[in-house]
């Protein structure tokens, strides 16, 4: 029995979804072992570790090894560990004492909602940019578009952070200069607008070149001649390639969406936002293992699922994409997570 | 009918010439082709008339364009078109039945040239698609807008010999003939009054390519529509054209009735294509020879990918000394016995016995893609002189024999020709001293004058140094040249076997007579 949907044999996308998590689950139980182990890699008792700041009293420290299980085996103290992360329980912060979700929660809406609306900006001024230099290609507005592609990629999102704020904020008086604001809705967009701008500049500009050299590579083929040799109207010859150009980008996307995750640190702390990054850095200066934790695998999982999201509409666009690049990008990304 | 005539036609890449053209005239304009054709078969004599068509001034002109890779017959047509790549220059007149076509005008005013007034189909079925659109839908795409709502995606499709449910598909789900059915389809959608089939059949099987000109031919006689054939097989020229314009570096070297040019070539250049023609030329087959002792023994072998049967019991003999051709279509099972043979995949039944020293070495068809980019000539041979234990010495030896001269010794691969580069690739094979070469389509790739040169080569190696040869193509004007004794494989059996000369002229087997007839 053959079912079709759309391009896609059923039974071929339905396997390769089901792979596809499936890997998605195994890579995340991978990155929690490893996350879990990171109490463990670091120097000396582990109970030291969980006391933190605190003065390492003789009382402290039996306390913790009780409150945390440490005198039971590693493997059972993960099960644990895991078994309250399904729980969204990761145990209290060794800083304020406070649930760890309950800690992480505010930081991470904060921290999503800059990295998605930094990723919408880039998305669409990169993946607009990058046609537009590809068909203008040698025009002049292609090499304004290439020379405004490598000073976003090749400046460093903080500087780029401190350039933004003193012009936009400080002596434009634009945008406000730190904080997320009153907690109206508006109020935080309006907050947000220049991080996000600023997280945006450096992965916009990768994804518009990604974009231009996927559209160029896609103008030069035998099936963008033959369109033309058709009198095929530019719009549906630029759609056509467009599709054809997608899974480059979308993949490419997926990567940038954890790159993002890595350059948040650094913005928030310019503009003073509580997001995720800086929590985590703060978290890790007090040695606040379980909130690293969390952080680290909430991280862990977000960009495995995004990767896994991509991964699955790239094969619905192209399955014979996926056959030509899926093992080596799969490598790639999760190279990425690690670092 | 159109008519097309275009004077000083010049386009620059670079600054360099790549056509210079000081005068053509293209289509069904009586006076400009059609009598000179009529003329040139009338004053040629009864010899040609048979094959001449007796009424050519009615019906629309068969048009051949030959030439070696690089002539610039591609650049030709695609100046006529607007099509040429990105920084070519070109400049001098054109005239479309009658007024003057800038040749540099923008976008706009070249779609409505193309489509509507020439069509064409591109040489490779297997990207000229889009890979992500049905082809119905790319058929109707090229439909103008005034008869979109008329038109019949089923006919288009049945014009050309497909069924209705292809329309639903997409193209890697077809062969490659189906691909090129489907382009001819589309091509035809805009409706063309001239059709240009650039190389349309060089990557297809010698079976499906007859199918294809055959089809061609039907459609220019059913529409009465012009067509121009672009090709570098001056034997398909000679079969299926009325009138030829031979192109050498980009310049028109001759032109004029098909039958009188090629009986009575007029330039050096023209004289060279049809000698290297190796049908054309009647020649003495290869020698079968017998006695020598077996090398390669293989019997029974089975090999399947799934559930498709590439190789289903297949047995083959190769002695010392000896050429042995496979001929097959693709997806014959050719390239898998080759390279169970080479030992790069193992059979899943059978035996194959080698009785020599060392393994059978194979060169694949692809010079592009066999030699590492990176690697100098030099690099290249020296590593597998020593992967095998010879002394470096021999670099000079081996070069000779592949007949590659010294001074390329330190270039890469991308300053190389296609045929420099399948030299390099067998010179790495030679550096073992194998006594076996398995040739996989080795010489496809390349033009015509190449190809009979490497074979040549080949040949000497054979006679010289005792090398067994087992030469695997779809090309039977190859094997015609160089094997003593040919297998012929189908599906993924041996259907056919014996010396040359049997396997092309008394042969009685249904398949090989239909390779026969379609080369």
């Amino acid at each position: 029995m053959i079912t079709r949907w759309g391009d896609v044999n059923l039974h071929g996308a339905a396997g390769y979804i089901a792979k596809r998590i499936a890997e998605f689950a195994v890579s995340v139980a991978a990155l929690s072992f490893v996350i879990f182990s990171l109490l463990y890699i670091a120097p000396g008792d582990p109970a030291r570790s969980l006391v933190g700041t605190r003065k390492a009293t003789p009382e402290l420290l039996a306390r913790i090894r009780e409150q945390y299980n440490l005198d039971e085996p590693f493997l059972s103290q993960y099960g644990r560990w895991l078994d309250g992360a399904f729980h969204l329980d990761f145990g209290e912060s060794i800083r304020s004492g406070a649930s760890v979700s309950d800690t992480i929660a505010p930081h991470a809406v904060v921290t999503f909602e800059l990295v998605l609306i930094s990723l919408a900006i880039s998305a669409a001024v990169g993946v607009v940019c990058g046609v537009v230099a590809a068909k203008g290609r040698g025009k002049p507005r292609d090499g304004v578009i290439t020379v405004a592609a490598l000073v976003g990629t090749s400046a460093p999102s903080y500087a780029a952070g401190l350039v933004f704020l003193y012009v936009f904020a400080l002596k434009l008086g634009l945008f406000p200069i730190y904080g997320i604001g009153d907690g109206s809705a508006a109020d935080e967009l309006w907050h947000l607008a220049l991080p996000a701008v600023t997280l945006a500049f450096g992965v916009g500009a990768l994804l518009l070149q990604i974009t231009r050299s996927a559209v160029l590579k896609e103008a030069s083929s035998d099936y963008t001649v033959f369109m033309r040799a058709r009198a095929i109207s530019p719009m549906r010859v630029t759609a056509a390639q467009m599709k054809n150009a997608s899974p480059a980008i979308l993949t490419s996307a997926g990567l940038v969406l954890a790159g993002l995750f890595g350059s948040t640190v650094l913005v928030e702390s310019v503009f003073s936002i509580p997001g995720l990054g800086n929590l985590l850095a703060s978290s890790v200066t007090f040695h606040d293992v379980p909130v690293v934790q969390a952080i680290a695998l909430l991280l862990a999982v977000f960009i495995c699922a995004a990767s896994t999201v991509v991964d699955i509409c790239v094969y619905l666009i192209n399955p014979a994409w996926t056959q030509q690049h899926g093992a080596r990008r799969l490598g790639g990304r999760h190279e990425r997570i690690h670092a | 009918m159109i008519s097309l005539s275009a004077e000083n036609l010049k386009v620059q890449i670079g600054g360099a010439d790549i056509l210079d053209v000081p005068w053509l005239r293209l289509g069904g304009d009586a006076e400009a082709v059609d009598a000179e054709a009529v003329d040139a078969v009338a004053g040629s004599g009864g010899e040609v008339a048979v094959g001449a068509d007796s009424g050519a001034g009615e019906r629309a002109p068969r048009i051949g364009i030959v030439g070696e890779s690089g002539s610039g017959k591609t650049m030709l047509v695609r100046s006529l078109m607007g099509l040429l790549p990105a920084g070519a220059s070109v400049s001098g007149s054109y005239t479309i039945d009658g007024s003057d076509f800038d040749l540099n005008a923008k976008e706009r005013e070249w779609r409505k040239v193309r489509g509507a007034r020439l069509g064409m189909v591109m040489q490779d079925p297997f990207t000229a698609l889009d890979p992500l659109g049905k082809c119905g839908r790319q058929i109707l795409d090229g439909v103008p807008k005034s008869s979109r709502a008329s038109f019949d995606t089923r006919a288009a499709l049945a014009e050309v010999g497909l069924a209705a449910d292809i329309a639903e598909r997409y193209p890697r789900e077809l062969s490659g003939g189906q691909r090129q059915r489907v382009v001819i389809a589309a091509a035809l959608a805009t409706e063309p009054q001239l059709l240009i089939a650039d190389e349309a059949t060089t990557a297809l099987d010698v079976i499906t390519q007859k199918g294809i000109l055959d089809l061609l031919d039907e459609i220019r006689e059913k529409r009465s529509m012009p067509l121009v054939l672009i090709t570098h097989n001056i034997r398909l020229v000679y079969q299926r054209t009325d009138t030829v314009i031979v192109m050498d570096g980009g310049r028109i070297v001759e032109t004029g009735a098909t039958r009188e040019v090629i009986a009575n070539p007029q330039s050096a250049y023209t004289r060279a294509l049809i000698e290297e023609d190796r049908l054309l030329r009647v020649s003495a087959y290869p020698e079968y020879r017998v006695g020598g002792p077996v090398i390669l023994k293989v019997r029974d072998v089975e090999k399947s990918f799934g559930s498709v049967r590439a190789l289903d019991r297949v047995s083959i003999e190769v002695c010392e000394g000896e050429i042995v051709g496979i001929v097959g279509e693709s997806g014959s099972g050719k390239t898998t016995l080759a390279r169970i043979v080479a030992g790069l995949e193992s059979a899943d039944g059978g035996e194959v016995k080698f009785f020599a020293e060392g393994t059978p070495k194979i060169v694949f068809q692809d010079p592009y893609s066999s030699l590492n980019p990176a690697h100098t000539v030099r690099f290249a041979i020296e590593e597998a002189l020593a992967a095998f234990g010879r002394p470096l010495s021999e670099l000079s030896e081996v070069m000779n024999l592949a007949e590659l001269d010294e001074s390329l010794l330190d270039r890469r691969p991308a300053k190389l020709s296609g045929g420099q580069r399948q030299r390099v690739a067998i010179a790495r094979a030679l550096a073992t001293h194998p006594s076996l070469i398995v040739f996989d389509e080795s010489v496809s790739a390349l033009d015509i004058a190449t190809q009979n040169r490497i074979l040549g080569m080949i040949e000497r190696l054979r006679s010289e140094r005792q090398l067994a040869v087992l030469f695997i193509t779809h090309d039977l004007s190859v094997v015609r040249m160089l094997a003593g004794r040919i297998y012929v494989m189908h599906e993924g059996r041996i259907v056919d076997s014996g010396s040359a000369e049997h396997i092309f002229e008394d042969s009685k087997e249904g398949y090989t007579r239909a390779l026969v007839n379609a080369s």
